[in-house]
């Protein structure tokens, strides 16, 4: 039995527990449920996205299969803000930019009567604005003004310098960091790993798996200075998704369940009861949103790069 | 000491071969003693005069009572347990009202509450820490225990900080006349022990101590099991008594007590982390008796008690240690108990004053980095410890009244950490009445305070649960709980027959399961306060001889949970919630000589299947941010199918897994030398060699079951002196 592979998770009590228990295959009859699966999550874009399939039972194949009749309608407050129309299998759109602050409701009318039902608000960003005067490697500053709402924080690397610097935008040679620290007093450790810890050098503070998650605070003075903490390629966009309540509850639940998956060997995968959030009345999914901006680094200059404004800022520095 | 509330009588048989002329009564109401004559019946004598008996055979009757169960090493024999070491905490799991967790452990859930609710004391100093391990069995070595009181209601007032049962080991005490001891061995475990006088009827030790040989005997299977690295669990106790009588009417008792759970792996190549996990308890004591008068007691004890769990990862880069994080979890705790103990004719009272100093060090982190010896150690330390202050003042009356007992009880206590500070009481009363003297009915109210929580991860009974300090945040855990029950003794046997009602309020509770295999420093942020509610029926028979003697107990119960941010906020059952629990334990004498004996025993478990939450469904979700833009060699096929789909899970605990049964059979040898006794038990855990079913699972396509112990044969053999 190879037992390296899990104890980072269980430790060494497990082994000894386990060491004389048996798993066997058996039949079981589980009552499953087929439910609506709607999946919206509304961004500064100005094309949104939507999914509408079915779910299936955990013992049967994972062919989700659509639902093509359905009236999905965005509404914001008590007027229709657009109707989703059907663009592929089980895929739908909808051309609207959300307005900041504006609380939305999503319903599905399926054709059987069904109606499914949610709520967000399209979150406000939080102000993050770079504070480069103390970088130094693997760290980038970074100060906060305002924290009404959740914010993930994950970086994107180029693997080389080629890159619009005038109208930065991530390529097929971006990558997802997967270690990344940060000092930030309202970080959220759910998914710290001090394993990974290695894998930065230099690192100074805790690591977390691909996404820091912050907690909303409020934030008085000159606001708080942090640092976010990683294997920086030189071309590297830093993104900070501030999210709704609903989109944070999902990513942050979804993530959790994730961190058992992680070893394929890791038996602790098999207690896992974990729940991934969902908002959807009569149904599963998400409907949610966020909004995202990020600061593009490139070697000895950066771009803060803000979602909402049509010109960068561009700085130089040393 | 505590006082028992409640009156027994304790049946017993002494043969004796010598003569004597002594015949005794016993106190403590109703304990009464026959004596018996081989000789033929003579006359009634018309003056007094000196008979020479030749054999005497005393017998005494001994009356249960519901709520209270106390025990000796004679009736914890019929067990077999997993290790085939006698242990003394496994006899809980046969009482009624008791559901056990996972198989094989100590975790125990009576009447609806939490493992961690239970309190477990030695000579009335609490021991946090009370299994080995991992839950396997007990710290308390058989050679140091004289007897075992379990109460699941009707407490004493002078116990508290707990919500569930209590469970009062007292020592024996070391034989002020002579030498004697006795050795131990059993594939896991050697154990020895020493009593014996210093200073003849004025002061004698006892000295009793157990290794493991689990080490020694995992480096053999080794290569079987293709382990990367070395596994080394090593677990040692160790008790040290000093009894001092330096007048009849003063009793001054010392003593120690060490418990060492150590495990650890290492790699043998540096690659991967080592790991280590250590925890243990360090308890000196110290208690003075002074018996003012034939009717008047002052005890009073003082105690140092330390409790740890600490966890360890270590990482190497080029071979040399480059970090070392560490996650500690400890109690200590100093106080001052003193307690006057009054009884004159009907009436026993109690009262008492307590002081405790508890500190607190819940998930307390601290990372080093580079190596340890050098003054570059980067140390940072997140959850300093919390103090807090509780000073208790306690009373307890009872008395009796022709056939009526009735009892009460009221424990007020202050307690104060931070800014955080309340009083709280706690109140016992009961009502004994003997309809006849086989006979009677049982009323009680029991309403509990604790003031720290354990937020329980997997059901073992392990200690490697994080324990919290109660504050503004987490209140002290509270509960009432109603009892009413009737007794029956027909000759031989005592049945019992109760119902309970259980409320509970201010549990504290991990919001995601995921946190049961991982101590959070963060944990503020991931536990969160509810309720729970739980009532069921009891019933008891016990059967005690010579030849045979048995036992059986079934419970019928129901216990839920409540907790806002779990199930959606709607009412779920307990985990550990098994409809039917039905135990039996006996012991038969089979074979009798004039220097030994054999016995076979047999016990039984049967119970509802416990509650799991189960995955259901499968539907597509949303992926992570920017989840496809990762090195797809770096995902696990696992990782990668759940970031693109979503699992349904069940109701919470939604699910009940198959009954459970385990039959246990063990056989032994006694053998008498002139100065030895030799003792040899075989037992077999699961005779049956059933996979019970401990966790119900979706992997790889295919619903899979998780048994935990298959049948395991054990033996032991141990020499008194």
């Amino acid at each position: 039995m190879m037992i390296c592979g899990f104890l980072r998770k269980t430790g060494t009590g497990l082994v000894l527990i386990l060491l004389t228990a048996c798993v066997k295959e058996l039949s079981y009859n589980i009552d499953g449920a087929i439910l609506p699966v709607v999946n919206c999550v509304l961004s500064n874009d100005t094309v949104q996205k939507l999914t509408l399939t079915q779910s299936v039972r955990i013992d049967e194949a994972y062919g989700f299969k659509e639902i093509r009749d359905a009236e999905i309608t965005l509404w914001a407050d008590e007027a229709i803000a657009g109707r989703f129309e059907r663009t592929g299998y089980a895929t739908w759109q909808l051309h609207y930019q959300p307005v900041i602050g504006q609380a939305y409701r999503l319903t599905v009318k399926l054709a059987d009567g069904t109606e499914l039902t949610a709520t967000t608000t399209m979150p406000a960003d939080n102000r993050i604005v770079p504070a480069w005067e103390t970088d130094h490697y693997p760290a980038r500053h970074f100060r906060q003004t305002t924290a009404e709402n959740p914010c993930w924080i994950f970086v994107l690397s180029n693997r080389n310098g080629e890159i619009d610097t005038e109208h930065p935008s991530l390529s097929d040679k971006s990558l997802l960091r997967y270690a990344l620290g940060t000092d930030h007093p309202s970080v959220d450790r759910f998914n710290e790993d001090e394993t990974a810890s290695d894998l930065v050098e230099r690192i100074s503070v805790p690591v977390s798996l691909r996404y820091i998650r912050t907690q909303p605070s409020d934030i008085t003075g000159e606001g708080i200075l942090f640092s976010v903490q990683t294997n920086y390629s030189g071309y590297d966009f830093v993104y900070f998704r501030t999210a709704s309540a609903e989109y944070d509850q999902y990513l942050k639940s979804s993530c959790r369940k994730l961190i058992a998956y992680e070893d394929e060997d890791d038996p602790i995968q098999w207690f896992n009861e974990d729940r991934v959030y969902s908002n959807i009345e009569n149904g599963l999914g998400i409907f949610a949103a966020y909004s995202d901006r990020f600061i593009y680094y490139h070697y000895n200059f950066f771009i803060y790069y803000d979602s909402t404004r049509i010109f960068p800022d561009i700085a130089f520095y040393d | 000491m505590t006082v028992h509330v409640f009156s027994r009588i304790l049946r017993f048989t002494i043969k004796h071969k010598r003569t004597f002329s002594l015949i005794f009564l016993c106190c403590l109401s109703s304990f009464y003693v026959e004596a018996q004559n081989d000789r033929p019946e003579q006359p009634a004598p018309d003056t007094a005069r000196i008979v020479t008996l030749d054999s005497v055979v005393i017998t005494g009757s001994r009356l249960r009572r519901n709520n209270t169960y106390q025990y000796t090493l004679n009736e914890i024999k019929p067990l077999v347990t997993v290790l085939g070491e006698q242990d003394v905490l496994r006899y809980i799991g046969t009482l009624p009202g008791v559901s056990q967790g996972m198989e094989g452990g100590l975790g125990f859930f009576v009447r609806g509450s939490n493992s961690g609710n239970n309190r477990f004391t030695l000579d009335d100093v609490p021991v946090y820490g009370n299994t080995h391990l991992f839950g396997l069995f007990s710290v308390f070595s058989p050679d140091i225990v004289e007897n075992v009181n379990f109460f699941s209601g009707k407490l004493p007032a002078s116990s508290g900080d707990f919500l569930s049962s209590l469970t009062q080991i007292s020592s024996k005490n070391p034989d002020t006349e002579s030498y004697h001891g006795n050795f131990s061995i059993s594939p896991f475990l050697v154990g020895a022990n020493l009593t014996g006088d210093l200073v003849k009827n004025k002061l004698s030790f006892q000295v009793a101590g157990r290794y493991s040989l689990l080490s020694q005997e995992i480096r053999l299977l080794e290569s079987m099991l293709e382990m990367e690295g070395d596994i080394v669990p090593e677990m040692a106790d160790l008790y040290v008594k000093l009894h001092y009588r330096p007048h009849a009417n003063h009793t001054l008792n010392a003593s120690g007590y060490y418990s060492n759970d150590y495990f650890k792996f290492e790699n043998s190549n540096f690659s991967s982390p080592n790991f280590a996990e250590n925890w243990g308890n360090k308890i000196f004591r110290l208690s003075w008796n002074w018996s003012l008068s034939d009717s008047l007691q002052l005890n009073t004890m003082a105690y140092y008690n330390r409790f740890f769990t600490v966890q360890k990862q270590q990482m190497f880069n080029n071979n040399v240690l480059d970090k070392e994080f560490r996650m500690q979890t400890a109690l200590n705790e100093q106080a001052l108990h003193s307690t006057l103990n009054y009884q004159m004719g009907n009436r026993k009272v109690a009262v008492g004053l307590q002081s405790m100093r508890r500190e607190i060090y819940p998930a307390s982190r601290k990372i080093y980095t580079g190596n340890r010896d050098t003054e570059s150690n980067n140390v940072q330390s997140v959850n300093p410890p919390s103090s807090a202050v509780i000073i208790t003042a306690f009373g307890d009356y009872e008395y009796k009244y022709k056939s009526v007992t009735a009892s009460a009880g009221i424990r007020e206590s202050y307690y104060r950490i931070h800014d955080y500070h309340s009083f709280d009481n706690n109140i016992h009363l009961a009502l004994s009445i003997e309809l006849s003297k086989k006979n009677g009915l049982e009323l009680s109210y029991d309403r509990f305070s604790q003031f720290y929580h354990v937020l329980e991860g997997l059901p073992v009974g392990w200690n490697l649960d994080l324990m919290i300090p109660s504050d503004k945040q987490f209140q002290p855990e509270k509960a009432q709980q109603f009892y009413v029950g009737g007794f029956q003794t027909i000759q031989q046997f005592f049945l019992s027959l109760g119902a309970y009602y259980k409320n509970m309020k201010n549990l504290a509770s991990y919001k995601n399961p995921a946190n049961i295999f991982s101590i959070q420093d963060n944990w503020r942020d991931e536990v969160i306060n509810g309720k729970g509610t739980s009532y069921g029926l009891e019933f008891r028979g016990e059967r005690s001889g010579e030849d045979w003697n048995a036992s059986l107990s079934y419970s019928l119960s129901k216990t839920d949970r409540l907790f806002k941010e779990i199930n959606n906020g709607e009412k779920f059952p307990f985990k550990f919630d098994r409809r039917h629990i039905l135990n039996f334990t006996g012991q038969i004498r089979t074979r009798q000589r004039q220097n030994g004996k054999q016995y076979f025993s047999l016990s039984s478990s049967f119970s509802s299947g416990h509650n799991i939450t189960v995955p259901i469904a499968m539907y597509m979700g949303v992926e992570p941010p920017f989840w496809s833009w990762q090195l797809s060699n770096d995902l696990s096929i696992k990782e990668q199918e759940n970031a693109m789909y979503r699992q349904l899970m069940s109701d919470v605990n939604g699910y009940s897994l198959p009954y459970y049964l385990r039959i246990d059979v063990g056989y032994g040898f006694l053998h008498t030398w002139k100065y030895f006794t030799s003792e040899c038990t075989i037992g077999v855990f699961n005779v049956l060699n059933r996979q019970n079913p401990y966790l119900l699972f979706y992997d790889e396509g295919q619903w899979k079951q998780l048994s935990i112990f298959p049948l395991i044969p054990s033996i032991k053999w141990s020499l008194e002196f």
